[in-house]
């Protein structure tokens, strides 16, 4: 039987590089892993332990949306004088300032990869590293996500494609 | 690279690799994590009954009758007051409103009733 200790050791590392490129930020991610990790052993951890995993990236997907949240409030109070509510509500959809391409010159395969993979759009990123790394399936990760399952496919699709297009452009 | 599956594989092995290769100050960092993650559930474990959930709702009952004993006290006080004003202002009223006849009965009474004091201290002094 796998005890709470056990699973988390399995799962601090890719949780920690899951919230580091969604926040690129090292001590950010490593508070959104500790609260995930908090809120996991409090609320589920009485729970079978087959549940914790899908238990633990809701959590920790929902720590990471906070956070650009915050962090959208953040930037619209002190660091942008004029924007729209409508903006604001899009703006987990909108691209990083620098985009994949950019990303990509003057760097390795693994870490072009993962340069493209960090400048994806959060719930883009989330999709693609719960469906493609973690395998979770459609279904899961609609659920992980707190979306329909239309959603997922629709984030899935447009990140494969851009991390594709990008590698293409950058001649991988 | 065109192909999706050759592309999901290599991405893979990318994360892969690049949580083999977590710093040292990192992985510390997540193993305090973890630790203070089974603290907290293991505390989560002790209820006792000043602990926690219990603590709060002793504090919230101890709270509301801290808060409702003065008031019912305050409340009985009051209503004996309001309960003896209005006997008192019957009586100022009454004596406002009575006219001369009235009080020269009120002082024939007063008068009567001195005679009576005078004569019974009378009697006491004649008997001891």
């Amino acid at each position: 039987m796998i005890t709470l200790d056990m699973f988390l050791q399995t799962i601090e590392n890719r949780a920690f590089r899951m919230a580091s490129l969604a926040v690129h930020n090292e001590a950010d991610a490593l508070d959104i892993v500790q609260d995930s990790m908090i809120k996991l052993a409090t609320r589920y951890g009485d729970k079978p332990s087959e549940q914790w995993r899908p238990l633990f990236y809701t959590i920790l997907n929902n720590c990471i949306l906070d956070w650009h949240r915050k962090d959208t409030r953040w930037r619209r109070w002190f660091v942008r004088d004029h924007i729209d509510d409508d903006e604001d509500a899009s703006l987990l959809e909108v691209e990083d300032d620098f985009g994949p391409i950019e990303h990509l010159q003057n760097a390795q395969l693994t870490d072009e990869l993962l340069a493209v993979i960090e400048a994806l759009p959060v719930k883009q990123q989330q999709c693609f590293l719960l469906r493609c790394w973690e395998g979770f399936s459609v279904q899961q990760t609609a659920e992980v996500m707190c979306v329909n399952e239309g959603s997922v496919k629709t984030h899935y699709h447009r990140a494969m494609q851009k991390i594709q297009s990008a590698l293409q452009e950058g001649d991988v | 690279m065109t192909d999706k599956n050759d592309l999901s594989t290599q991405a893979k092995q990318a994360l892969d690799e690049s949580v083999k290769t977590l710093p040292d100050h990192v992985q510390s960092q997540l193993a305090k994590a973890r630790e203070q993650a089974l603290l907290a559930h293991k505390e989560k474990g002790q209820v006792l009954p000043f602990n926690g959930h219990w603590s709060k709702e002793l504090i919230a009952l101890a709270a509301c009758v801290s808060l409702i004993v003065p008031i019912w006290f305050g409340l009985s006080s009051y209503q004996s007051n309001t309960v003896m004003e209005p006997q008192g202002l019957e009586l100022m009223v009454s004596l406002a409103e009575m006219d001369e006849e009235e009080w020269e009965l009120v002082d024939d009474l007063e008068f009567a009733l001195w005679l009576n004091e005078q004569s019974n201290l009378a009697d006491e002094v004649k008997s001891s």
